[in-house]
């Protein structure tokens, strides 16, 4: 890991055990997005499609009522995770600024994600909530608040990237929060969330909301690059010499 | 062409870069296969729609690009030399390059939605805007990235602002690179 | 450096010229635009990006994506 001039955490232990906690918040995240999101919610692989007609979604919301329902849920719990994540994160490059500026920029990236990723589960839930007595059009606009707060919030969420690498680049060298190989992941991660910006110019094909580069892609990539990042804290948070 | 220095190899730039350079590459190979595969479905489609397309843009761009990464690679063998000239002009040809490249973008799409060609028209134009897009921001970060380098190759000679000038100088030709599929799959095929 | 630079304007050329000439045989001249194309990869690669003094590792997987690609793409379009 980078050479230390900063040897506060080889003494701190609970710096060391708070840094862990966040990464291992990040693990916990994912692990309940794949049981509220993937295994019982239907967003990924959507069960939703942005072409379906709205009595179509309706249709498909009250065959998996129950499931939806718990789903949201746990993705509550997993979008609520992001927050720890992002701190600790925030965190790590904080140690490293004498003055800090990124670490604030950070935070505030860590925040708005997390909300935004609160709202997907709000409204996903809400979808679920009583689809026989909204107009069948309002639940499709549940489903398209959900995935357009997901993946239409590419300046956020891989500004948020960008503005993890950038303070490693910026660094001197062996002083950097977290080393170079990762500031390149991030730089990889941002592209690859790119093309959830397409979405508001598609309702099918592959860059919908339910399509293969403009969905699958990035919430692939998203969770990814939470095990990545989370991987690389507790690698620091356990290392003696960082 | 062999600088005495580099008889032995190396990783130009850092390791990093071209971790970077794969992961982008796999993405935009999944791009290039898309469109091929959309090409075979829809051969008649595409290759209406292709014909639309104007070659002198296309052309005038992928010159663009190719000038710019000559520009930037002498730049970056220029400050390996370590004469004390001031080489900053090739990156700034280069920038001026890149943004001739956007500016002749805009114009083209603009052109294209004038004549009612959108990226909601067809399965054509709907990648050739995507990704041509996606590909127009990778130019974009590109001149960023090509002014930071404007400003190090200035700095006295140190292995580290060789090295951060190759990656960026990389970078840089892997937005060549791309462009040079993407105008064969879109204008030329 | 130059003439890497000449030859990718020369192969561009051609390719433009190849385009725009009748397609005699369809498969043929579409193939040869993506072989083109995969030439000015190479150079760009080899001179440019300076695989040429990268380690060999370096060097041949970017030559195996090319030809993986290449492949891929001329057996989808031609």
């Amino acid at each position: 890991m980078s050479a230390t001039t900063s040897s506060v955490l080889a003494q701190d232990s609970l710096s060391r055990k708070s840094l862990a906690f966040c990464g291992y918040t990040g693990y916990a995240a994912i692990i309940l997005f794949i049981i509220g999101g993937v295994w019982l919610g239907g967003m990924l692989p959507p069960i939703p499609n942005a072409n379906d007609a709205p009595a179509e979604l309706v249709a498909k919301v009250n065959d998996n009522l129950l499931n939806f329902r718990i789903g949201s849920i746990f993705m509550i719990a997993s979008f609520a995770l992001f927050g720890t994540f992002g701190a600790g994160m925030a965190a790590q490059t904080r140690r490293f600024e004498t003055s800090p500026v990124f670490s604030y920029v950070q935070i505030v990236f860590a925040a708005a994600g997390t909300t935004i990723a609160l709202l997907v589960a709000f409204a996903w839930s809400l979808m679920v909530f009583r689809p026989d007595t909204y107009e069948p059009s309002i639940l499709l606009m549940w489903a398209d608040f959900a995935y357009f707060l997901a993946l239409f919030s590419v300046p956020l969420f891989g500004g948020w990237c960008v503005l993890i690498a950038l303070p490693i680049f910026f660094s001197e060298p062996g002083r950097e929060p977290f080393p170079r190989w990762v500031a390149y992941v991030n730089l990889w991660a941002a592209l690859l969330f790119a093309p959830g910006q397409m979405v508001i110019f598609f309702k099918d094909g592959p860059f919908s909301w339910h399509g293969i580069v403009a969905m699958y892609l990035p919430f692939i990539a998203f969770f990814a690059w939470i095990a990545v990042m989370s991987w690389v804290m507790i690698k620091i948070a356990h290392d003696e010499n960082s | 062409m062999r600088e005495k220095s580099q008889t032995q190899s190396r990783i130009p730039g850092e390791p990093g870069i071209w971790a970077f350079v794969t992961g982008d590459l796999l993405v935009f190979s999944l791009f290039f296969i898309l469109i091929a595969i959309g090409n075979q479905e829809q051969g008649g489609v595409f290759s209406s729609a292709r014909s639309s397309l104007d070659l002198r843009f296309g052309l005038a761009n992928t010159l663009l690009l190719l000038t710019g990464s000559f520009f930037v690679a002498i730049g970056v063998e220029r400050y390996r030399l370590n004469d004390g000239r001031d080489n900053r002009i090739w990156f700034r040809l280069a920038i001026l390059s890149g943004v001739i490249f956007l500016i002749n973008k805009v114009f083209e799409w603009n052109a294209k939605v004038s004549d009612g060609l959108t990226p909601m028209t067809n399965d054509f134009f709907m990648y050739f805007f995507v990704f041509t897009a996606i590909h127009a921001i990778h130019v974009f970060v590109g001149v960023v990235i090509l002014s930071f380098l404007h400003k190090k190759s200035q700095a006295p000679f140190t292995r580290e602002t060789q090295r951060g000038l190759e990656s960026g100088a990389i970078f840089w030709h892997l937005v060549d690179l791309l462009w040079i599929m993407l105008f064969a799959l879109f204008y030329l095929v | 450096m130059t003439w890497a630079w000449f030859l990718l304007v020369a192969v561009t050329i051609l390719a433009w010229w190849l385009a725009e000439g009748e397609q005699k045989i369809a498969g043929a001249t579409t193939t040869a635009i993506l072989l083109t194309a995969s030439v000015k990869i190479w150079i760009i690669g080899y001179q440019f990006m300076e695989l040429k003094i990268a380690p060999a590792f370096l060097r041949y997987g970017f030559l195996l994506w090319l030809v993986a690609i290449s492949c891929t793409l001329v057996v989808l379009i031609a």
